[in-house]
């Protein structure tokens, strides 16, 4: 059975446990976390990754910036993206659909929605 | 002379009239026999097409009773049919209730999800910003607040209890007011320890809370948790939510005591001293 890699990309550490809780539903789906962009690049270049979820609003590099460097890096340019935010202006969706996210889910989160996502970018039944 | 010859001619008559009889008697003997092996040869016919109607009819009358055998079949098929269907419907049924029982216990592990991330986020600082921060974030992430205020007990003039706003976010303007107890949504939620909450799309303003949280600490109220407006993608309250501010309405009023208290020792170890006597 393959083995599935996600790195969550979440200031809020009350946010990425909820992610985590939920994701530990999907078996074979190991969770790398990290606390801001930066910190989730240096992550994504340690290592081979399936799925980035990222927050938009956080400090030093938001997640608008991570997706747009992350889609011009070599290794991980094709890795599916699902953005979890509380931004949910309908432009806020349409620009980052355009720098290359695959998914965009408002917060609050319902678990089985994105349980149902990362199945879909992963190409799980 | 004359005698004689009349007596031959007699016997002559009598000879030719004799050979005509046998010759009528034979032919009508061999006429008649012709006949009856023509009849015999017609009965023959008769019987073989008597016996073929027969074998055929026979045949018929099999397959008469073989499509009543077929009918009697189907007829038990259809109520098999009937029962299997009614079987089906059960099982769907079940299914169903199955399925609506698994999506309840989903809810309900999202549910305790959140609320076990919340409370255990809560008591993970002592220092009193970041109690009021996780207050916000838990807000904010899990039920979509779009702007908080929080509130705590303080005393006015004539020692009479207010609430004064410790803790804003997204609604500036509510920073140095002071609220009486008992007045306005806020102050009502303070006196009666009863938390309000309306439907959104019924606010009035937005510098009307719809929904607040009393902080319970020991039976007193503490403060007041309140959310002025959610965010533009959540557009009602839903069940998780009241769990939550029920949570908070005793843990975060117990982690506000707490990082109080804390803020007046001067290190953890200085804290753990009040146990030495214990």
């Amino acid at each position: 059975m393959a083995q599935y890699t996600c790195l969550i990309v979440e200031d809020s550490p009350m946010m990425r446990q909820l992610i985590v809780f939920a994701l530990g539903r999907i078996r074979n789906l190991k969770v790398v976390e990290a606390d801001d962009g930066v910190d989730g690049l240096k992550k994504l270049a340690g290592g081979k990754f399936d799925l980035v979820i990222t927050d938009i609003n956080m400090p030093i590099m938001d997640g608008l910036k991570l997706v747009k460097r992350i889609r011009t890096d070599a290794v991980h340019k094709d890795v599916p993206i699902m953005i979890i935010t509380t931004e949910g202006a309908a432009e806020d969706r349409q620009r980052a659909l355009q720098l290359g996210a695959n998914e965009y889910v408002t917060k609050p989160i319902q678990a089985p929605q994105v349980i149902s996502k990362v199945k879909e970018l992963l190409k799980i039944q | 002379m004359k005698t004689k010859r009349s007596t031959e001619d007699a016997v002559f008559d009598f000879s030719a009239r004799s050979e005509e009889f046998l010759e009528t008697f034979f032919r009508k003997g061999a006429e008649f026999t012709e006949q009856l092996l023509q009849e015999s040869q017609r009965m023959k016919s008769r019987i073989q097409q008597l016996s073929d109607e027969n074998i055929q009819l026979r045949s018929q009358l099999a397959s008469d009773d073989a499509v009543k055998d077929l009918l009697v079949k189907i007829q038990a098929l259809e109520e098999d049919r009937v029962r299997i269907r009614a079987s089906a419907d059960d099982v769907k049924r079940e299914y169903k209730t199955y399925e609506d029982r698994y999506v309840e216990m989903e809810q309900e592990l999202d549910q305790m999800a959140n609320l076990y991330v919340a409370s255990s986020q809560l008591h993970v600082t002592m220092e009193s910003s970041q109690v009021f921060s996780v207050i916000e974030q838990m807000l904010m992430q899990f039920v979509g607040a779009g702007s908080i205020g929080i509130f705590l007990r303080g005393f006015g003039t004539e020692g009479k209890p207010v609430l004064r706003p410790v803790h804003a976010f997204h609604c500036d303007e509510i920073t140095g007011t002071t609220i009486e107890w008992n007045a306005g949504p806020v102050g009502e939620t303070a006196a009666t320890a009863v938390q309000f909450i309306m439907e959104p799309e019924k606010a009035e303003d937005e510098s009307s809370p719809i929904a607040c949280i009393p902080l319970i600490f020991g039976g007193d109220v503490i403060g007041v948790i309140a959310i002025y407006s959610l965010l533009e993608q959540k557009k009602k309250f839903v069940n998780v939510d009241y769990e939550l501010f029920r949570l908070l309405a005793g843990h975060a009023a117990s982690a506000i005591i707490g990082s109080g208290l804390y803020a007046r020792t001067e290190s953890v170890a200085a804290a753990l001293d009040c146990f030495d006597s214990l």
